[in-house]
């Protein structure tokens, strides 16, 4: 019963959100649907004009837009991690913050797959994947992982969401247009937390919880592997698997603490999401973050140290071209949570949101240069005339369209927010303020 | 609609084409192109002789051969030429006739048959010929074994007016075996006084799959016999084996994948898809239990 | 009839062998111009100059046999398995066999299927030409990572794209360690295909396509060497089939395993295992000096040499 009223009173304190969007929230949309269409222009411009317009070439035939693709795919792990792990784990702590980890998880694994079809020259011949699919090649794994993974986590979303949906149904002061009241109904299912409903809740979410862990580990392995299984000298690595997986999951807690910060701050959440949720992912992400620059030490220092020819070659075009990056990605990267997080005077929340936006920054940078500058120094050199099948650089169609991505992944979550609680309101505890300390990671 | 278009296209394109051809027939009549003929001749193995002839019309980028062209051959006499037949050119610009290599076109002094091709020309072409001279001969090629060596025979033989045959005592024959795109030589025999020559033939010429082989011997350019060709056929090369002959059906590569990635495919797929079923026949037995619910009520 | 047929010239036999039907029948203008633009044209236009003056454009179906079709060019030629040798020794960038590549496959000129490059292995060895074809591979990553099967390998040996099946995706272009694909990133103004495709067909690819040497299996099939290998000056570039163990560049017709052996024949980066089937003949006893390669090329051809060591090298000795 006690349960109920609480529930009650925070969708009380969350109805504004979802009845109306205030002036800088319409700004914010409309800002968002700008770059949006701009990105438009962009993919029309590169469908009439043909692929030439990208700074894409011969020797380095894949750019912005396979990095982005890895990006997105990766922030979609933090989801699964978190709630998925946090479920199993019953953490108590993590479910202001769940919501927004599954949104992430949901919203960027819808926009990752758009990326990797921007590189696809014939997109007519989409359907060719699944008519002729060859199963040999990482390309048909990941259309089998992905769609797979789409369908886990929007599952797993739906379960986590039914209790708040019966919620929001029942919540007769909800000021919203009568279709979106017909959705919550329909969504419902007509849950109404019966113990017997509770069990088969229960029982449906640890098994999705598992499975979308799971999932994702594969699906980013498959990632991975696209590039570790050619020859390539700077992917032809057996912990390409692994490194990508954890990778993924630093990046995706990155975003997740940047968007608790956001969300905090726009929707007025002080009471839930608290400094100690952010110290708790800052943790996890500090932990990851150790992680991956073990992964990134020990994949270039084996390079460096045999100095195989065309590795030698790789790490010197990495340290001569790519210095600032190189640095920024895999030094700076690791280190900032590894400090701010590391040191109990520095954990504050604005920190903890800058180390994190390094972080999504550094992880964006880091695929950059694992993707470009490994195309850039084939096995026999590239002898060409033309600057550009020389050395990539992205056009601003390629950029637009990243743009796009970015605003896109920002429209959609705000959207997602104004249909349902960014918070989980059922069960969730009446005392948030002092949520469990980390305990299992 | 696609094929209403073409007609028109079509159309447009024989109207133009006419024009232009028509206005080249005027450029062509005031200056035929200049042709050029190569004629040559072989002695063939089956007592005949081959004539051919290429024409090819010059131009600046180049040079065209000429079809549909109608070359005379003749034999060049004392009292004229006589005419032997007539060849038309094929698309790619040859003309074939063959005769008897024993006939009764004269010879001169050293028994050489004197032989031309014509090409008559017309408004646009101009007329071109070219004269060839060789006297008759044939090849033969044989093999045999002597104490488990294998040996290739070849013997040459002039054909004289009178009917008789002398052996070719000088020149050399080179043998090969035809492959894929050329002649693989395998041999250069040169002919003894009795106009024969033998060499080892060599154990490692890859013949068909059951190992038969062609050989073919010839002369080329003499200057008295002109060119001389001739074939055998034997089974002394090497079964050919196919590298590839099956091709392994579950590689990487081929179409279909290796056996253990499907089943390692199908089984991950089981597992998630099974659990996703699950998790699915859950929400809708909490549908069920809230209908009943709702009756209940 | 028999002998006739067997003293024919060699090609022709072999054409006749294939099973193909020789296009040997006089042309009739009238007849040509009568079946005008119709169905079952190859598009590949054989000039034919007849006696009326008129130098037709007859396609080169109605002289010879239908080109190979779509599927059909899924299989290999039947008994065949085709391999290439280039002699390092005698190459002096001469180009031909990239611009005869190019024209027969009437790419644009800023594609290349046949690539020359200006190696060198180490600092202290010596510089050499190296063209390099696609080394249609007998293990081909290429091949392995496709997701629809577009590029396939034949039996007879050799590596094809179905340009009307590829998506586009790329993943070949990083899959070749011999950065031998080639991308068509824009429209091919310069080439409109307009008639039925086949991957045998010796036609660029389509925008958003990916395409590459394809060894002319067309000219195969008609006893003919590939364009790069007919082209050539020095006759660097042998070919031949592996199981007839012969190799020709035209004017020489050798025994591969011997050509192998006595010039001690070898891979490009044997230890990936991708098994290719072009071997080179180390540039030993070379017939030019490696500058002789950079005499009388076109500047943006010879700047792209601009930055290996060799030709740094170079320009600081003629600064000095």
């Amino acid at each position: 019963m006690s349960e109920t009223v609480s529930s009650d009173k925070l969708l009380r304190e969350f109805a504004p959100q979802i009845e109306h969007t205030g002036k800088y929230g319409k700004l914010w949309i409309g800002f968002l649907i700008v770059v949006i269409c701009y990105g438009w222009f962009a993919l029309y411009w590169q469908v009439s004009r043909g692929h030439i317009v990208t700074g894409m070439r011969d020797n380095v035939v894949w750019g912005v837009y396979i990095v982005n693709f890895i990006f997105f795919m990766g922030i979609s792990y933090a989801g699964a991690l978190i709630s998925g792990t946090l479920h199993l784990f019953h953490a108590e702590w993590r479910k202001p913050i769940i919501r927004m980890a599954e949104f992430i998880t949901i919203i960027s694994l819808l926009i990752g797959p758009c990326f990797i079809m921007l590189c696809v020259g014939r997109l007519d011949r989409l359907p060719n994947l699944i008519l002729f699919g060859r199963i040999q090649s990482p390309i048909t794994w990941d259309v089998i992982a992905i769609s797979t993974d789409i369908i886990g986590c929007i599952l797993f979303l739906y379960l986590a969401l039914l209790r708040d949906l019966g919620k929001m149904r029942d919540f007769k002061e909800l000021k919203v247009p009568q279709w979106q009241k017909k959705m919550y109904k329909i969504l419902a299912l007509g849950y109404t937390g019966t113990p017997e409903q509770q069990l088969m809740l229960k029982k449906a979410t640890d098994v999705m919880a598992g499975m979308v862990i799971a999932i994702a580990i594969i699906v980013y392995s498959v990632l991975a592997w696209i590039f570790s299984v050619t020859l390539q000298p700077g992917w032809h690595s057996t912990i390409f698997g692994p490194y990508f997986v954890i990778a993924a999951v630093y990046s995706g807690t990155g975003v997740l603490i940047v968007s608790m910060y956001f969300f905090r701050k726009v929707y007025h959440l002080e009471n839930h999401i608290t400094l100690q949720h952010f110290v708790n992912v800052g943790v996890i992400m500090l932990v990851l973050g150790a992680f991956f620059g073990y992964f990134t030490f020990s994949e270039y220092l084996t390079k460096w140290y045999g100095s195989e020819k065309n590795d030698e070659q790789l790490i010197q075009v990495l340290l001569k071209n790519y210095f600032n990056l190189f640095i920024l990605s895999n030094y700076v990267g690791v280190l900032a949570p590894l400090i701010v997080v590391g040191f109990k005077k520095l954990r504050t929340i604005n920190n903890i949101t800058i180390a994190a936006g390094i972080v999504v920054i550094a992880l964006w940078l880091n695929r950059y240069l694992i993707v470009v500058p490994t195309l850039e120094t084939p096995y026999l050199p590239i002898q060409d005339d033309r600057e550009a099948w020389l050395h990539y650089s992205a056009t601003w169609v390629e950029w637009a369209l990243t743009a796009a991505g970015v605003a896109m992944f920002c429209l959609l979550f705000t959207i997602g927010s104004k249909l349902i609680p960014i918070v989980q309101v059922s069960d969730l505890k009446e005392d948030p303020e002092q949520p469990g300390d980390i305990h299992l990671m | 609609m696609k094929r209403i278009k073409s007609g028109i296209i079509l159309a447009f394109l024989i109207l133009t084409g006419t024009i232009q051809l028509s206005a080249q027939d005027k450029a062509d009549t005031t200056a035929p192109a200049t042709t050029v003929l190569r004629f040559t001749c072989t002695s063939t193995s089956d007592d005949s002789l081959q004539l051919q002839a290429v024409i090819s019309v010059k131009h600046e980028e180049g040079s065209t051969n000429l079809a549909n062209a109608l070359v005379l051959f003749y034999s060049v006499e004392q009292t004229g030429d006589v005419k032997i037949g007539g060849a038309k050119t094929d698309v790619h610009g040859i003309a074939v006739l063959k005769i008897a290599s024993r006939n009764k076109y004269e010879r001169n002094d050293q028994q050489m048959l004197s032989l031309k091709a014509m090409y008559d020309g017309n408004a646009k072409f101009e007329a071109s010929e070219s004269e060839f001279g060789l006297k008759p001969a044939k090849l033969k090629v044989s093999f045999y074994e002597e104490d488990s060596v294998r040996y290739v025979k070849v013997e040459g033989t002039q054909l004289n007016a009178d009917g008789t045959e002398t052996p070719i005592t000088e020149g050399t024959v080179i043998v090969g075996v035809p492959k894929m795109l050329s002649i693989l030589k395998i041999a250069e025999i040169t002919l003894d006084s009795t106009g024969i020559g033998t060499a080892e033939f060599p154990k490692d010429i890859i013949g068909d799959s059951l190992g038969n082989l062609t050989v073919v011997a010839y002369i080329e350019e003499n200057d008295i016999f002109g060119n001389i060709k001739a074939s055998a056929d034997n089974n002394w090369g090497l079964h050919k084996h196919l590298i590839s002959p099956d091709r392994p059906s579950r590689e990487l590569w081929t179409p279909i994948a290796p056996l253990w990635m499907i089943i390692t495919l199908i089984i991950m797929l089981l597992g998630v898809w099974g659990h996703y079923v699950y998790a699915v026949v859950q929400l809708v037995l909490i549908s069920k239990s809230a209908k009943a619910n709702e009756k209940e009520r | 009839m028999e002998n006739k047929k067997k003293e024919d010239n060699n090609s022709r036999r072999n054409f006749l062998k294939l099973g193909l039907l020789a296009g040997a029948g006089t042309v009739a203008t009238g007849a040509l111009i009568a079946t005008g633009k119709n169905s079952g044209e190859s598009g590949e236009k054989i000039k034919v100059l007849t006696t009326s003056g008129e130098v037709m454009e007859v396609d080169k179906n109605f002289l010879t046999q239908a080109p190979v079709g779509r599927v059909e060019s899924h299989e290999g030629i039947p008994g065949r398995k085709f391999v290439m040798v280039i002699d390092l020794a005698k190459c002096k960038n001469a180009r031909k066999c990239v611009e005869e590549c190019q024209k027969g496959h009437n790419l644009p000129k800023d594609q290349e299927f046949m690539k020359v490059y200006l190696m060198q292995d180490s600092e202290k060895t010596a510089p050499y030409w190296f063209p390099k074809p696609c080394y249609h591979c007998d293990n081909p990553q290429c091949v392995s990572v496709c997701p629809v099967g577009a590029t396939y390998k034949r039996s007879d040996g050799i590596v094809l794209i179905d340009n009307e099946r590829c998506i586009g995706c790329k993943f070949c272009m990083t899959g070749c360690p011999y950065s031998t694909r080639v991308f068509a990133w824009k429209p091919n103004e310069e080439y409109d295909i307009d008639q039925a495709y086949s991957p045998e067909k010796s036609v660029p690819g389509v925008e958003g396509t990916v395409s590459k040497c394809d060894f002319c299996p067309d000219m195969a099939r008609e006893g003919k060497l590939p364009y790069c290998a007919s082209a050539c000056p020095m006759g660097v570039i042998y070919f031949g089939d592996i199981d007839e163990d012969v190799v020709t560049n035209g004017t020489e017709t050798f025994k591969f395993s011997e050509l192998i052996r006595d010039r001690s024949g070898y891979r490009y980066l044997e230890n990936l295992g991708t098994r290719p089937n072009v071997y080179y003949l180390p540039p030993v006893d070379r017939q030019f000096p490696v500058e002789r390669g950079l005499d009388g090329l076109d500047e943006e051809i010879t700047k792209r040499f601009d930055n290996t060591p060799y030709v740094k090298n170079l320009k600081n000795k003629e600064a000095k």
